[in-house]
């Protein structure tokens, strides 16, 4: 891809938060060093999955501008988040780049009607338009997620379910025809068929009118299923990225082992639940020194808590991982 | 035959909303009999919207304005031989009940710990009201033993909900539920918001705590391969009715409802990329279900007199029982 042109580009992005409580003082990199492009004339899926607290969120929150990265660069269309000036850009930026969010209560105003705030999104972003033509849009994004303006007209948000509600934020991040949609675990919350139709609806974006996804989920099904490539997050990391497929078949990293066994196989009573799987306790794995999950990594060696493994490329694949090379010489 | 718990029977039950001056009823809860046994887990499993938690409602207690009930009853068999019906009964006897007889864990639950008190205090708001005379150095104790099974360290204890990750929080919920050794966890979504390593590990533990101190769980999840993984018996909700129930081995195997069969179908195995097929049309909006089966709309082999009669549930040849005149 190396001539391609890139829409997004993510370089070296870094976030650190400043820890509280029990760790108070210490400070957390949620974001490090990541690096990954979308490019223009190839819409594109990309998954990005990683268990909680990984950093996803924060990744997504940089990409949608919401959160400056400490370093590197985040630009679409060559144009850095940093560099941009006056409202204009700014809500260009937003335009092209619209978010799902993991939980949609966080999307609408608990105070707002669902249709309303809809009608409101296509104003804001068509301001010459007529009242019938916002409607038309509200009406053809939410029949485009399987809902219509007569199932959710009139309503709140409480008085619609947590599915109901997911759809019509997909259906309010459809209505600006971004360039890139971020969504953020937009399936978490529904069933296998309407996830199913929600991913479908996705590649039909793509497909249909070109649109690149960001998709971060814990669903490894649901990645296998649309997107072309995939990278695994980690304490920050992305610890491998590559062609979904190969990643989730052939898993390199002992983490994304992990992963693809940890995912509940759907037939009766086939997967063990009794031995206990390495979850974490929580934000002290974010504090090691060197390879971030060697405290729970079966195949650890010494040098991995000593030092941050470094990205180790073969073909189209990256793993951060001593076990494929790296640091030998000495 | 195992001893029941819990059991409702021909249960109807709506939102009853105003708007624009006219009355709006959502019809989520529609002729729903379920029979609950000791020690079993119970899943009830549906898409988003089909009525789960609305009935999870109403067999917790729960039920208040908008929420209305037409008919039916719920019955809590805690004591032998004197049922409580949950629906009549008064609200010192459900606050009698609660926590120590049936605790509930909300959807989303993980989020409403109280953000700016420490997790011991809402152990101390929420459960040490329901442990009779326990001094309270014995409760943190026996709090800090619990949460121990729960592969939580006493610091949790002194920590603010914003410090735990999401599978933390939730194992705290889960403590919460059943430190008063509860006979009933009713647990909405617990899992859904983890990722897969952390759910292994929250299903894992809930299962060896109900081992341990034999309660019994109804579980709700639109994810099937959670209830695969958990469930004794499960029913599948469509659109506020309970279309079929069985055992987790039946339902899977041999389902004999077109809503079930559709969702077994359905199920994402990693490995797959074809498209799956989903159904045609969308589920029925609840405030004018369609008349008859309320599948009948979307279903692959309607026949005419689906869309005049509503069936109801009977044995299959596989096992299970399914409200389809064309099942078999
Ligand atoms: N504003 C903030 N201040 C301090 N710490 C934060 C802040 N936002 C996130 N963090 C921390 O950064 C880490 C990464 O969080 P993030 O929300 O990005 O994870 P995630 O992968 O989205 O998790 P989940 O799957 O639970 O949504 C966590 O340890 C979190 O506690
Ligand atoms: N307070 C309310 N007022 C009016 N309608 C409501 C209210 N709460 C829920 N509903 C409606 O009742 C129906 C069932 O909602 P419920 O929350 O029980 O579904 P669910 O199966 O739990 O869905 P999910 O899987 O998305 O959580 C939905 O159509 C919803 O829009
Ligand atoms: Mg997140
Ligand atoms: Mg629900």
């Amino acid at each position: 891809m190396g001539d391609a042109i890139e829409l997004l580009s993510v370089k070296s992005a870094k976030k650190s938060f400043r820890l509280g409580g029990i760790f108070s003082g210490k400070e957390l990199i949620a974001v490090n060093e990541v690096s990954f492009s979308l490019f223009k004339d190839a819409p594109d899926i990309f998954s990005i999955i990683g268990e909680s607290g990984s950093g996803k969120t924060t990744l997504s929150r940089m990409i949608l501008r919401l959160l400056l990265p400490d370093s590197g660069s985040i630009a679409l269309d060559q144009v850095d988040v940093h560099s941009m000036k006056g409202r204009k850009q700014v809500l260009e930026y937003m335009r092209n780049v619209q978010p799902i969010f993991q939980n949609p209560f966080e999307t609408f105003n608990p105070l707002n009607r669902v249709d309303e705030f809809l009608f409101a999104t296509a104003k804001n972003f068509f301001p010459g338009e007529t009242v019938d033509q916002a409607r038309e849009r509200a009406e053809r994004a939410l029949n485009a997620v399987g809902l219509a303006l007569s199932e959710v007209g009139g309503r709140y948000p409480h008085e619609l379910s947590g599915g109901q509600l997911q759809r019509a934020s997909v259906a309010r991040a459809i209505i600006p025809n971004p360039k890139v949609l971020v969504a953020d675990e937009p399936v978490s919350m529904v069933d296998a068929s309407l996830r199913m139709s929600i991913v479908n609806l996705f590649q039909d974006l793509k497909n249909k009118l070109g649109t690149s996804i960001v998709y971060i989920t814990h669903d490894l099904a649901t990645a296998y299923y649309i997107s072309d490539r995939i990278a695994i997050i980690h304490r920050g990391f992305f610890v491998e990225q590559g062609p979904t497929s190969a990643i989730l078949t052939e898993p390199r990293h002992p983490y994304t082992q992990l992963l693809v066994e940890s995912a509940l196989d759907p037939r009766p009573g086939s997967t063990s639940l009794a031995d206990g799987a390495a979850a974490t306790t929580g934000d002290e794995e974010f504090l090691a020194i060197g390879c971030k999950f060697a405290g729970r990594c079966p195949k650890a060696m010494v040098k991995c808590r000593l030092s941050e493994p470094p990205e180790i490329v073969d073909g189209d694949r990256m793993v951060r991982c001593y076990l494929y090379g790296g640091n030998d010489e000495s | 035959m195992t001893e029941e718990i819990l059991r409702s029977t021909g249960l109807r039950a709506s939102y009853i909303t105003h708007l624009f001056g006219m009355n709006r009823e959502v019809k989520v809860v529609d002729d729903v009999s379920l029979s609950i046994r000791k020690n079993e887990v119970f899943g009830i499993a549906g898409e988003s919207g089909c009525g789960k938690t609305t009935l999870l409602k109403l067999i917790a207690g729960f039920c208040r304005p908008p929420l209305k009930v037409q008919s039916g009853s719920v019955e809590f068999m805690g004591d032998p031989g004197k049922p409580l019906s949950l629906l009549e009964a008064t609200d010192e006897e459900l606050y009698g009940i609660r926590w120590r007889q049936i605790s509930y864990i909300m959807q989303g639950s993980m989020n409403v710990l109280n953000p700016v008190r420490r997790i011991y205090k809402s152990f101390i708001d929420f459960a040490y009201p329901h442990m009779g005379r326990m001094a309270e150095k014995d409760f943190r104790d026996s709090v800090t033993a619990h949460l121990d099974k729960l592969r939580l360290g006493k610091e949790v204890l002194d920590s603010y909900p914003h410090e735990l990750s999401g599978g933390m929080r939730q194992r705290v919920t889960i403590g919460l539920a059943t430190i008063c050794s509860p006979s009933i966890i009713i647990a909405d979504e617990p899992t859904t918001a983890l990722d897969v390593v952390v759910q292994r590990e929250t299903l894992g533990l809930m299962k060896r705590l109900q081992r341990e101190l034999g309660h019994t769980i109804i579980l709700v999840t639109h994810d099937l391969a959670v209830h695969a993984n958990m469930a004794d018996r499960i029913a599948i909700m469509y659109a506020g009715t309970i279309a079929e129930e069985g055992s987790t081995k039946d339902i899977f195997e041999a389902p004999a409802h077109p809503y079930t069969q559709h969702l077994i179908r359905s199920l994402p195995h990693i490995g797959d990329k074809e498209r799956k097929g989903y159904l045609k049309g969308a589920p029925p909006n609840l405030a004018d279900p369609p008349a008859g089966c309320r599948f009948h709309p979307r279903c692959p082999i309607a026949i005419a007199r689906c869309a005049q009669e509503a069936p109801s549930l009977k044995a299959c040849s596989g096992g299970t029982r399914a409200a389809c005149f064309l099942a078999d």
